[in-house]
C-alpha cells in the first residue's frame, strides 16, 4: 500500500513539474501578450488595463498559482483562432487519438510478447534470426513512410480498407456521448458503426505501431533470453514442467518487467506520433490539432496539448508501475 | 566411510544408471566434448563426480538428464533402471522421467527458485507435476509444510507465503532440496549444490542431502570440484578431466599409487586438517576444457609421471563397467 501511495505522490509531483514547465513555456514566448491581446491600435492605457485584467502585473509566483489552479480546474484558456475554450477543443480531439493509440498498442502487445518470448526460447534458431532481422529493419521504418505505403498499396490499390477519415460518409451523423466512438457505438448497439470505425482505424494504427512493435519485440526477446538462462528454468524443467508451462508460468512473468516499462513510455510517445498518421489518413485528433496550433502560433492551445499529452504519459507510466507492482511486489520496489 | 558397505555389497543388476561408452557433443558444431564415459551407479549409492570447471562433468549430467539444450548424446548407451533410453529422441524421452524418477538440485540457490512465485506454490507445483496432487488440495499444503520442516526451515507456515529473496542462500538451497525430495525421485542429481555457500552452510547442506537420501534409499549423484568434500561424503567417486573419464574409485582409496595421478594432484590442491601450508600443491600448467579427444591423455602436459605413451596411445575406457577404474596409461603399461 505504501508503494502505491508513493507512486501516486511521484506522479503528482511529475504533474506539478509539467505544469511549471508549460507555465514557463508561455512566458518565454517573445512579445507581450497584453500588447498582442489589445490589438495594434490600442493606447498605453488600454494595454495597461488589459495587462491588469490578464494578471500580468502580478508577481511571478502569484501568476503561477493562478495559472496552476486554472489548469487543474480544466481551464486552459481560449484559443486565439477558434475562439473556443481550449479544453473543449482538446476534449473533442483527444478521444479519436486515444482510440487510435490504444488499438496501435494492442497490435504492439499482441505481436511483441509472443514473438519475443518464442524467439527467446528458440534463441539462435532460424525463427529467432528472422525475427531479429525483421525487428532491426522495422525499427528503422519512419512512421510517415509506412503510413503512406499502407495507404497507397493496401487501401488505394487493393481497396481492402478505406483510404482516409474516421467514419464512412454514411455514418456522418453519428454522435456519441463520450467522443470515444468505439465505446459509444457499442453502447448504442451499433455494430455496423463499430466495424466501420475499426476498418478506418486499422491501417493508421498498424502504421503507428510497427516501429514501436519492432522495438517491443527486441526488448522482450532480449529480456526473455536472459531469463531462459537462469537456473529456475532448469529447475522447472527438472520438476517436469512442459515448455509451455515454463514459458508462460515462469519466464514470462519475470521477463516482462523491462518490456512493460518500455510499453508504458511508448504509450505517451505514440500519442505524440499520432500527428504523422492523422495528417496522412485525414483523421481528426490531437496530433492534427497540435500541428494547426503550432503553425498558427496559438500558444495557449500548444500549451494545452503539451499538458494533456504529458498527463497521458504520467498516467500510463503510473499504471505500468502499479501493474509491475501487482506482478512482482518485491522487484518493483527495488527498481 | 558412510554407507560404503551397502554400496560395495550391491550387485550389478541393482544398477539405477548405466552408461556405456557415452559421448556428448555440442549440437551446433558437433564437436565431441565428453568421450566414451562408462560407469554404473547402484541403487541407494551416493556417487561423486569430480573435476575442475570445464572438465565436462556438468555438461555430461545435464545432457544425460535432458537439461542441456545445446548438447546431445553422440554415441553410447544409457540405461535407466534397466530400460535403455535410446540416443534418438533422447531429450524428449528422458524429460518424461524428470519430476518423478529424476530430481535435480542446481548449483546456484540464488537463481534456482522462481523469484516471483511464493515458496509454497513452487513446492505445490512440484507435487502436481511429479505426483499429480492438485496444487489447491489440503494434501499438497500439508506435504509442503512437512517437507519444509524436514529440511530444517523454521516456521514453515510463514515460509510458504514468502518469496525466495526473503531467505538466505543456505535456506534457499534447503527449499530447492525440499522441492526435489517432494517428487520422490529414484535418483537425485545435485550439481555443485554448495559452491555458492559458506563453508559452514556447505557442510549442513551436504549432510542434509546425504541423510535424507539414506532414509529414502535414494541414489544420489553429487557433482563437485571439491574432492575432499566428496571423499568425506560419498561412496564412490568418478574423476573427469578434459572430457575424459580418468578414474572411478571408492572414496577411501584416494592415495598416491592407488589413484590416477590427476586424482592425487587434485586431492593435494585442497587444504585439509592434517596439512601444513607447504603441503598444499597447485597443479602446474593451465586446466584443459572438455573436448580433448581420446588420443593421448588430456592431463599428460601437467603430469609428473608423463611418458611418451601418454601422448600417442588411446586412453583406456571402462567398457566393462568395472566398479573401480584407472585410465592412467603409464600404470596400464606397468601392469602389461
Amino acid at each position: 500500500m505504501r508503494y502505491v501511495l508513493e507512486r501516486i505522490a511521484f506522479s503528482l509531483f511529475a504533474l506539478f513539474i509539467l505544469i511549471f514547465i508549460t507555465f514557463l513555456l508561455s512566458h518565454v514566448v517573445p512579445g507581450d501578450p497584453a500588447i498582442a491581446a489589445a490589438g495594434p491600435n490600442a493606447g498605453a492605457e488600454k494595454i495597461q488595463l488589459i495587462r491588469e485584467r490578464m494578471g500580468l502585473d502580478q508577481p511571478f509566483h502569484v501568476q503561477f498559482l493562478t495559472y496552476g489552479s486554472k489548469v487543474l480546474a480544466g481551464d486552459f484558456g481560449t484559443s486565439w483562432f477558434t475562439h473556443q475554450p481550449i479544453a473543449d477543443d482538446i476534449m473533442r480531439e483527444l478521444p479519436p487519438s486515444l482510440e487510435l493509440v490504444v488499438l496501435a498498442m494492442l497490435i504492439n502487445l499482441v505481436i511483441s510478447f509472443p514473438v519475443g518470448l518464442i524467439a527467446a526460447r528458440y534463441h539462435g534458431s532460424s525463427f529467432d534470426n528472422g525475427v531479429r532481422v525483421v525487428a532491426i529493419a522495422g525499427a528503422g521504418l519512419p512512421i510517415f513512410w509506412t503510413a503512406i505505403l499502407l495507404q497507397q498499396k493496401v487501401a488505394a490499390d487493393w481497396q481492402l480498407f478505406p483510404v482516409a477519415g474516421r467514419l464512412s460518409f454514411a455514418y456522418r451523423d453519428f454522435e456519441g456521448a463520450t467522443g470515444f466512438y468505439l465505446f459509444d457505438s457499442l453502447a448504442q448497439a451499433r455494430l455496423d458503426v463499430f466495424l466501420d470505425l475499426i476498418m478506418h482505424m486499422f491501417l493508421p494504427a498498424l502504421a503507428l505501431s510497427l516501429l514501436f512493435t519492432a522495438v517491443g519485440v527486441r526488448i522482450t526477446r532480449t529480456s526473455m533470453i536472459s531469463e531462459f538462462r537462469k537456473d529456475y528454468v532448469v529447475m522447472a524443467r527438472a520438476k517436469g514442467a512442459s515448455e509451455a508451462r515454463i514459458m508462460f508460468r515462469h519466464v514470462f512473468r519475470n521477463g516482462a518487467t523491462p518490456s512493460l516499462t518500455v510499453f508504458g513510455m511508448q504509450f505517451g510517445w505514440m500519442l505524440g506520433a499520432t500527428v504523422l498518421v492523422e495528417e496522412i489518413f485525414g483523421r481528426p485528433g490531437i496530433g492534427r490539432y497540435a500541428v494547426k496550433a503550432v503553425t498558427q502560433s496559438d500558444i495557449h492551445a500548444v500549451v494545452g496539448v503539451v499538458l494533456v499529452v504529458g498527463l497521458v504519459f504520467v498516467i500510463s507510466n503510473m499504471a505500468i508501475d502499479l501493474i509491475l507492482f501487482a506482478i512482482n511486489p518485491r522487484k518493483a520496489r527495488e527498481d | 566411510m558412510p554407507g560404503a558397505a551397502s554400496a560395495t555389497n550391491a550387485s550389478r543388476d541393482d544398477a539405477v544408471l548405466k552408461l556405456e561408452n557415452v559421448s556428448i557433443a555440442l549440437s551446433a558444431t558437433r564437436t565431441t566434448m565428453v568421450h566414451s564415459v562408462s560407469l554404473s551407479i547402484d541403487r541407494g549409492e551416493i556417487f561423486g563426480l569430480a573435476g575442475e570447471s570445464g572438465s565436462g562433468k556438468t555438461l555430461l549430467m545435464r545432457t544425460l538428464f535432458g537439461l542441456h539444450d545445446d548438447a546431445i548424446i553422440e554415441s553410447g548407451r544409457m540405461t535407466f533402471k534397466g530400460a535403455e533410453i535410446s540416443s534418438s529422441g533422447h531429450r524428449k524421452r528422458v524429460r518424461k522421467l524428470l519430476g518423478h524418477e529424476i530430481g535435480f538440485v542446481p548449483q546456484d540457490p540464488f537463481s534456482s527458485l522462481n523469484p516471483t512465485m511464493r515458496i509454497g506454490k513452487q513446492i505445490r507445483e512440484a507435487l502436481y507435476l511429479g505426483k499429480g496432487i492438485s496444487p489447491k488440495s489440503g494434501e499438497a499444503g500439508k506435504i509442503a509444510l512437512d517437507l519444509l520442516d524436514e529440511v530444517g526451515i523454521s516456521e514453515p507456515e510463514l515460509a510458504v507465503d514468502q518469496f525466495p529473496d526473503q531467505f538466505s542462500g543456505g535456506m534457499r538451497q534447503r527449499i530447492v532440496i525440499a522441492i526435489a525430495l517432494s517428487q520422490e525421485p529414484s535418483i537425485l542429481v545435485a550439481d555443485e549444490p554448495t559452491t555458492a555457500l559458506d563453508a559452514f552452510t556447505q557442510r549442513r547442506i551436504i549432510n542434509l542431502i546425504i541423510e535424507r537420501s539414506r532414509t529414502r534409499n535414494l541414489t544420489v549423484i553429487l557433482i563437485s570440484h571439491n574432492l575432499e568434500l566428496l571423499r568425506q561424503n560419498v561412496d564412490r567417486i568418478a574423476v573427469m578431466y578434459g572430457g575424459q573419464l580418468f578414474n572411478i574409485l571408492d572414496s577411501g582409496e584416494i592415495s598416491e599409487g592407488a589413484a590416477h595421478p590427476y586424482t592425487v594432484a587434485l586431492f593435494n590442491c585442497i587444504p585439509r586438517k592434517d596439512m601444513t601450508l607447504g603441503d598444499i600443491r597447485s597443479i602446474p600448467g593451465e586446466p584443459l576444457s572438455a573436448g580433448y579427444g581420446l588420443t593421448g591423455c588430456a592431463f599428460s602436459k601437467r603430469c609428473g609421471l608423463r611418458q611418451d605413451v601418454c601422448d600417442s596411445s588411446l586412453i583406456p575406457v571402462n567398457s566393462a563397467l568395472a566398479r573401480s577404474f584407472d585410465a592412467c596409461l603409464v600404470k596400464a603399461g606397468r601392469q602389461a
